[in-house]
């Protein structure tokens, strides 16, 4: 069933943000389809967006919050001990709220869901949205320009999942899962010939089940455990740093090392990625090399490899009752061509020789030691590149050490990013025994979980043989391998469609910046580069996007910050005028510099009439006293928030004339 | 059509390189086991659980010079077998033996496997070149193309 989302609203109180309530909906409860929240820089804009976030993932639900994040978000010089963020939501068509309830004496988060059946404590959206309500989905439809960045990030985004989820392709995966259980529960309940073995051999798979599953437990926990201390190590950084930069005399001094140290590692690692792609060349690794290719080249023309004339030929010339020199050929002639023409290569055998002398020619032939000689002085640049990088990270080191000895405080944090260090590197040593193959251990010995898993399919083997469920077992296999076969094929033609009706979006947001998407895997995959500019970066999302939501079956609203931010003037009115038909609800976050050609072209393509809201801190008496002269202003204790079009536009200019 | 194989201890030493994005492709650490392979004339065949499975073309950058590693490739196989270029039935015969123009990587599946053999044999070398496996790529590079200038000039 297809799910519809709508945000009718949120309310924020005692947070880092101004107080306020942004309503999306009429009167009547009508989601509007478009809301423009005009938010100046300061007010609050991020701290907004990463909570709509939370309350609509549930990510900061059952303490996954540490305490320090969680005090970031207390309202600055308030004695107020408790804050309030909720949004409202329709979940196809029913009504859901979701709280969450900030307590900063002891900093913690309480979230709170409301629907037809009452509230309850905790998270708990309907079944039937849960899975358009986490984490990772919730990035892809409240979304800003540093998840754009991360659409190109393998490490940061799942692009494959949100497709996989949005057009059901995971329903095959479970289908698998429904199989596997079948098969379990089958091979339990049968009568067996020989008891005792059945019994024996059904001990020996649960054993090794249960093992397979303690060591994957065993390892998560440990990946769990790295997560944390990497975390850990991340912070302690920022205090090191922190700490660092008071030692006021060094901080300068520091500063600059540090910075000079940067640049050449991002010279390093230029002049390596510039070497490496010389180096994919065998040519100009060793003359050596390129001589050989060229003796080989020269040796197939001296013993006139490939000939002129292919194998075909005289396998059809056999087949002729002339010869072209006109004499009859008979069986026996027929018979010397025949086992002659295996003498020369086939046609395609010559093609291929020809372009392979003819790279040869084109990358050696003017030059043996040319390709060489490059890649010498590249190397060379490259030395001298590392050995100034070094000096600069000695500078940098002597100055950390400098300041480690005339601050205990320094010293400190140093020696427990060490120990978290070792304790990483401990945890590191731990995990490779889950990937060993060693084949000679008992199996409450054996930690490689690939060893077990093959285990595993021998014990289930040796089962069905008792259990004279063979036949069963593979009729299972055919089953399984089908849906992994349709599975495969369904996501690929389904990626494949979205990259192409994406890169016709991205080609009529930017027809002359040749940017396209080849592929969808974790992340976008760009054809020919790893990444574009900020405003290149964020069309490809919006094309992206643009054509997942669309294609899709299911509404979902799309929230988005700064939506024309970094974009050409002349990019900005054709996304403009591609956000209507892009989902049934746009929510933006916007500051008054994104205007300029990008709300009237929105306005315009827009059916129905877009909500203008401008939110700001309180502050400036003047943009205070003009604000309070409109009609649908509304004020609270740090803030004001004005709905219409009229100040909505005039904002920029009461600020600047303030 | 066979596909490339890399053993899988050999993509693991690279597996530094991999983290800090310097390989992309599961093809480039077996180029460089492959090069290793072939200046050190060093085969080794491994059974087909240690290995896992690569493209069975050449992809990106090596798009371009797959005419060359085949070419390479040959001139290696040639001068074991012996054959000398002025021996025109046995250097076609294996030509034909090896080359496939209807592969993607131009390899019929022989050539496949005995490419595969110089990257598996390649690794074994690497572990004998480096002390520790790549952490950085500057590193890598510089030692990398050092030891095949010494083996291949104690090789000539």
């Amino acid at each position: 069933m297809a799910a519809v989302m709508r945000i009718l609203g949120w309310r924020a109180e005692g947070l880092r943000c101004p107080d306020h309530e942004i309503r999306c909906s009429s009167e009547d409860g009508e989601p509007h389809p478009v809301t423009l929240v005009q938010m100046p820089n300061g007010t609050g804009k991020t701290t907004t967006l990463e909570l709509l976030r939370a309350a609509l993932s549930g990510s900061a639900a059952e303490e996954k919050w540490d305490r320090a994040k969680i005090r970031e978000y207390k309202k600055k010089n308030d004695e107020r001990s408790d804050g309030l963020f909720e949004v409202r939501l329709l979940l196809n068509d029913r009504r859901v709220t979701i709280r969450m309830e900030f307590d900063f004496e002891n900093e913690r988060i309480y979230y709170k869901t409301t629907h037809t059946a009452g509230q309850r404590n905790g998270f708990h959206p309907p079944s039937d949205f849960r899975r358009f309500m986490n984490e990772n989905f919730v990035n892809f439809y409240v979304f800003d320009g540093e998840l754009a960045q991360n659409l190109l990030d393998r490490e940061k985004s799942n692009a494959e999942t949100v497709v996989e989820y949005l057009f059901q392709i995971s329903l095959l995966q479970n289908l698998k899962k429904k199989v596997a259980e079948y098969w379990d529960n089958k091979t339990q309940h049968v009568n067996a010939t020989e008891e005792r073995g059945l019994s024996r051999r059904r001990n020996r798979l649960d054993q090794l089940k249960k093992r397979r599953q303690q060591l994957i437990e065993e390892r998560d926990a440990l990946c769990d455990e790295r997560s944390e201390v990497e975390e850990g190590l991340k912070n302690k950084e920022g205090v090191y740093n922190h700490e660092i930069m008071k030692v006021e005399v060094l901080s300068e001094n520091l500063k600059s090392a540090e910075t000079k140290a940067d640049q050449l590692k991002a010279k390093v690692r230029e002049e390596a990625l510039e070497t490496l792609d010389m180096m994919r060349a065998p040519h100009a690794i060793s003359p050596a090399f390129a001589e050989a290719i060229m003796g080989l080249k020269t040796g197939l023309d001296r013993v006139k490899l490939p000939e002129r004339a292919a194998r075909e030929f005289f396998e059809e010339l056999a087949d002729e009752p002339n010869c072209v020199c006109g004499r009859p050929i008979d069986d026996k002639i027929k018979g010397v061509i025949k086992g002659r023409a295996g003498q020369y290569l086939g046609s395609e055998n010559v093609a291929f020789l020809n372009s392979m002398k003819s790279a040869i020619q084109a990358s050696v032939g003017t030059s043996i030691d040319k390709p060489s000689q490059e890649l010498n002085n590249k190397i060379t640049i490259l030395a001298e590149s590392v050995s100034e990088e070094r000096t600069a990270s000695n500078d940098v080191d002597a100055l950390r050490l400098e300041a480690e000895q005339s601050d205990p405080a320094v010293a400190q944090a140093r020696e427990e990013i060490n120990a978290l260090k070792e304790k990483l590197s401990g945890i590191d040593e731990e995990l490779k025994k889950f990937e060993s193959r060693d084949q000679e251990q008992g199996d409450e010995r054996t930690f490689g979980i690939e060893v077990i898993n093959e285990r595993i399919e021998r014990a289930e083997k040796k089962l069905a043989e008792i259990t004279e469920t063979m036949e069963l077992k593979s009729k299972r296999d055919i089953l399984l391998r089908i849906l992994k076969n349709v599975h495969e094929k369904a996501r690929d033609e389904i990626t494949k469609e979205i990259c192409a009706e994406a890169n016709r979006r991205i080609r009529e947001l930017m027809p002359y910046n040749n940017i396209m998407v080849d592929r969808i895997e974790k992340c976008l995959i760009l054809q020919g580069q790893e990444g574009g500019s900020v405003g290149e970066t964020l069309s490809v999302a919006w094309g992206f996007l643009a054509t997942l939501f669309h294609r899709s079956e299911h509404e979902l609203p799309f929230v988005v910050d700064s939506p024309a931010g970094s974009i050409d003037l002349a990019v900005r009115p054709k996304i403009g005028q591609l956000i209507p038909s892009l989902t049934g609800q746009f929510i933006a976050f916007t500051i008054s510099s994104e205007r300029e050609k990008f709300v009237e072209p929105l306005r315009k393509a827009s059916r129905e009439e877009v909500q203008f809201v401008t939110l700001f801190r309180k502050g400036p008496s003047e943009i205070e006293s003009r604000a309070k002269t409109f009609d649908l202003c509304k004020e609270t204790v740090d803030g004001l928030n004005v709905s219409g079009e009229a100040f909505f536009n005039e904002f920029q200019l009461v600020e600047e004339s303030a | 059509m066979q596909p490339f194989r890399i053993r899988k201890d050999a993509r693991d030493w690279f597996r530094d390189l991999y983290d800090d994005k310097s390989f992309r492709i599961g093809f480039d650490a077996f180029y460089f086991c492959f090069i290793a392979g072939v200046a050190a004339k060093k085969k080794e065949k491994v059974s087909q659980d240690e290995t896992e499975e690569l493209v069975s073309y050449f992809p990106d950058r090596y798009n371009e010079r797959g005419n060359h590693l085949v070419a390479l490739f040959l001139t290696r196989k040639l001068e074991a077998l012996g054959v000398t270029m002025v021996d025109k039935q046995e250097v076609h015969a294996t030509i034909a033996e090896l080359v496939s123009p209807d592969a993607p990587n131009h390899l019929s599946d022989d050539g496949v496997r005995e490419f595969n053999e110089y990257a598996h044999g390649g690794y074994e070398v690497l572990l004998d070149w480096f002390d520790d496996r790549p952490r950085a790529l500057e590193t890598f590079l510089q030692i990398f193309r050092r030891k095949i200038e010494d083996t291949l000039v104690e090789g000539v």
